[in-house]
């Protein structure tokens, strides 16, 4: 054995300069490899890539609440309706038409004809039917789409292409909700699979693009579906796409994917920065911005705090908060709050009588209520101080405005500390209701998305016990649709809101995407999603 | 022998073995809820709907009956789907080990010449500053954050100069800029180590000795000094292979590439236990294992050993 070895090294030593002459080469090679390959830069026209800010886990849009997976699953999926980002009004898309019964416990769908999926089946009442029944059926695994069918009774297949939905209780979010990516259409193949293997594997849809190929963290790959000619009236043309592959391109760092489309290695970013937005210009990439639907950024405070229990104090602290000191902090497309509800939301009215910057009214309101000016400036009662800690995920860009907000409060006396928390600890303590403040805003383009965060039962980050008439208020918004009843109900929501000081609205959110100059034609649906079927790449 | 690589077996299994129970502890330790991480900050759902979710995925069992579960599972080599994309957890791990084995390899293929280089030349040089300049080389680009160093190198040569893509796609072109800045303190390491040993060796009679039959300061170095010095440098080759793959975690997330690394990270952050406990068995296991090889492929290098051990 010894001897053995004594030869292997013997030979091993002869290697040695020879070992060292194929690394350095090695090493030579892979420059200039690179070097070659590099200059040939990417073929303009029939291809987009654009970057994506977080990985996608689960693209099947029945399934998954992720903004990553839900903008991919948007290119693959067509839904009943359409709706407009600038007037909140509902159009048509697989839909042609659609009528709601009294109350709205019942709509009724008229389908588009010559509709299919990608994998060649017909997209006809049985398949939307089969496609409500999946979301109910999913249950828990569907978080959105259980929201969205809430209530949900059946639907059935009057003729092939007549569906009619029917709802144990009013709900008149569904209409709106048939827009949403969640309650996208899938072929009734894909549907047959389990919802592992939806998340997992291939998804056949009826939209503009098919998908190729995930490769986990780093793309998505789509191709155009030839032959696509049934896209939303809101479509400036309705045909197949106009580019040929639409690649996802998964880049979590926001630096890496500026200077990516400024180098114009990405044609878009679909999440530009605040602090980038100034390199924007005239000329070169620019910005698209949306303000997005729903209910606004809103401090929501933790009601079985003893100091938030009292109505005074939540109502001093909406009056000490000068929301048009905020403006220069916000990104492109966002503004002060002027309601609970954001200016494009249908039900919205401009409200910020109520919303006014009030600070002797403030200090008159804890003066009555019992406040006092301890020793450091901070207002005490007893044993109580005006001392609340706001908990938000540091991966949010709004901790400038919440550091004004603290300055803006303190000189009423009451001190707010913005606290940012990794995203782990932050669900955890959210979760567990361990705050005094959250600051929420979700994205919806229906009044009755007040629902989902405002009701004792609802996710109710304020903690109420006690049904009132905010509960009462916003569940008649789901039982009407005409435009003038549901502004009147949302009127009376709203009121409710803010006079119990159960939410404090801050600003309006908005969605912002950067585009090469070559890019045209992508535009941001009412959710703020980009909508690439009408994109067009410039050579 | 084969007593001794047993035994070490054996020790490395229960390496392994308590890395998966710590990462289970250390997971119910922090505060974290990975139902409510899924759905995401954005979205404001029922809170029964997400218990409800909760529920769905076992996340309400008894803590020592999910750890007994996985164990048991992860024994027969299945360590279940993964939380977060429902993919298997073993063939992602699978799909991703060729991407970072190429990174690190990569970075290897710089490192190690550089840093012997680096080694070397400090050894070699009789000027004081320059081997001052070179000690303090390796303590300089250890404690330059690789994150900053990768957005560096991407400013310089890709956004600045187009030469190599910011995205990890397949191909070489992707790899160069990856793989250097995983290098460069990869480099750090290999030369941090060698130089100590250089320095030693080069006051050992033996180079006295060797000078004195004429042999050049260049030969006696390389000759004679180096491969006594180079035995420590291999015993930190299994520590270089966990460093790598803790580089990895930052290159691959700045480089948008998929890796072991990426996985960790995307683990960590979504609380996605399979995944990390699949990731730690792996990363755990292939560490302990270099380790025994490299232990038993000393006596290769070092005749003293092999005499001793005969």
């Amino acid at each position: 054995m010894g001897i053995g070895i004594v030869g292997f090294r013997a030979r091993a030593h002869r290697l040695v300069p020879v070992l060292r002459l194929i690394s350095v080469l090695a090493c030579g090679a892979v420059l200039v490899a690179g070097c070659a390959t590099a200059d040939a830069g990417r073929p303009a026209g029939d291809a987009l890539t654009v970057g994506l800010a977080a990985p996608v886990s689960c693209l099947d849009p029945h399934q998954t609440p992720q903004t990553s997976n839900l903008h991919v699953s948007r290119q693959l999926v067509d839904s009943l309706t359409d709706q407009d980002p600038r007037t909140g009004e509902i159009v048509p898309w697989l839909a042609t038409s659609w009528q709601v019964g009294e109350e709205a416990k019942r709509f009724t769908f008229t389908l588009r004809d010559g509709v299919t999926f990608s994998d060649g089946t017909p997209l006809d009442a049985a398949a939307v039917v089969a496609n409500l029944d999946d979301i109910a059926k999913l249950g828990a695994r569907s978080p959105l789409g259980a929201g969205y069918l809430a209530g949900y009774a059946g639907a059935s297949a009057l003729d092939a292409k007549t569906v009619e939905v029917r709802f144990d209780v009013p709900s008149g979010q569904f209409l709106q909700a048939t827009s949403m990516v969640t309650l996208g259409m899938l072929s009734p193949g894909t549907l047959g699979k389990t919802p592992e293997q939806r998340c997992a594997g291939t998804l056949a849809g009826s939209g503009p693009f098919v998908l190729d190929r995930v490769a986990l963290n780093e793309e998505v790959r789509l191709s155009a579906r030839t032959g696509y000619a049934w896209a939303s009236e809101l479509a400036t043309h309705r045909g197949a796409p106009r580019v040929r592959t639409l690649t996802f391109a998964i880049v979590t760092d926001p630096s890496v994917r500026h200077g990516s489309l400024l180098s114009g290695q990405l044609d878009a970013d679909l999440q530009v920065l605040e602090q980038n937005q100034r390199s924007f210009g005239e000329q070169g990439p620019r910005l698209l911005s949306g303000t997005r639907p729903g209910i606004v950024f809103t401090l929501l405070p933790n009601e079985t705090r003893p100091a938030l229990h009292d109505l005074s104090v939540r109502r001093a602290i909406g009056a000490a908060l000068d929301r048009s000191r905020f403006a220069p902090l916000l990104a492109a497309g966002e503004r002060p709050a002027t309601d609970v509800l954001a200016t494009t939301t249908p039900g919205y009215a401009d409200r910020s009588a109520d919303l006014a910057y009030a600070p002797d009214e403030a200090v008159r309101l804890l003066d009555a209520a019992g406040w006092r000016r301890g020793p450091d400036g901070v207002r005490v009662k007893g044993s109580q101080r005006l001392s609340f800690e706001l908990v938000y995920s540091a991966n949010e860009p709004y901790g400038s405005v919440y550091q004004l907000m603290a300055q803006q409060l303190a000189e009423a006396g009451i001190e707010l500390r913005p606290t940012p928390l990794d995203d782990a600890t932050n669900s955890a303590r959210q979760g567990a209701g361990d705050y005094d403040f959250v600051s929420w805003a979700v994205t919806r383009g229906d009044p009755t998305v007040l629902a989902t965060v405002y009701p004792v039962r609802s996710a109710n980050p304020q903690r109420r016990t006690k049904p009132d008439e905010v509960d009462s208020t916003i569940a008649e918004i789901a039982t009407v649709l005409d435009p003038a009843e549901r502004a009147e109900a949302v009127a009376a929501a709203a009121e409710a809101i803010i006079s119990g000081g159960h939410g404090i609205p801050l600003f309006e959110q908005a969605s912002s995407i950067g585009l090469a100059a070559r890019v045209t034609g992508v535009r941001l649906d009412a959710s703020g999603r980009p909508i690439f079927q009408d994109a067009e790449v410039r050579a | 022998m084969t007593r001794f690589v047993a035994r070490r077996l054996a020790q490395a299994a229960a390496v392994v073995l308590a890395a998966y129970t710590l990462t289970f502890a250390a997971f119910h330790l922090l505060p974290a809820d990975p139902v409510q991480i899924m759905i995401g900050p954005q979205n404001a759902v029922d809170q029964a709907r997400v218990a409800a979710l909760r529920a769905e995925y076992g996340l309400d069992r008894p803590a020592a009956e999910r750890y007994l579960d996985g164990l048991l599972g992860a024994l027969r080599g299945d360590f279940g789907t993964s939380f977060q994309t429902g993919r298997d957890v073993g063939a992602t791990i699978a799909e991703a080990a060729p991407r970072t084995l190429a990174l690190a390899g990569g970075a290897l293929l710089v490192a190690i010449p550089l840093g012997f280089l680096i080694a070397w030349s400090a050894a070699h040089t009789r000027r004081v500053w320059l081997r001052r300049l070179l000690g303090a080389l390796p303590g300089l680009s250890l404690s330059v954050p690789t994150f900053w160093l990768g957005l560096v190198l991407l400013q310089a040569f890709s956004f600045g100069l187009p030469l190599f893509p910011a995205r990890g796609e397949d191909g070489l072109a992707g790899l160069v800029l990856p793989a250097v800045t995983l290098a460069l303190p990869s480099s750090a390491f290999v030369a941090q180590v060698l130089l100590e040993r250089l320095t030693v060796e080069m006051r050992q009679p033996y180079v006295d000795t060797a000078r004195a039959k004429g042999a050049s300061r260049a030969r006696a170095v390389t000759a004679h000094a180096l491969r006594n010095a180079a035995m420590p440098a291999l015993t930190m080759t299994a520590l270089l292979a966990g460093w790598l793959l803790a580089g990895s975690v930052v290159v691959e997330t700045v480089f948008a590439r998929n890796g072991l690394g990426r996985l960790i990270e995307s683990a960590v952050t979504t609380r996605d236990l399979s995944m990390l406990q699949g990731l730690v068995v792996v990363s755990t296991a292939v560490v302990t294992l270099l380790t025994l090889a490299v232990d038993l492929a000393h006596p290769l290098v070092d005749p003293r050993l092999r005499e001793r051990a005969a």
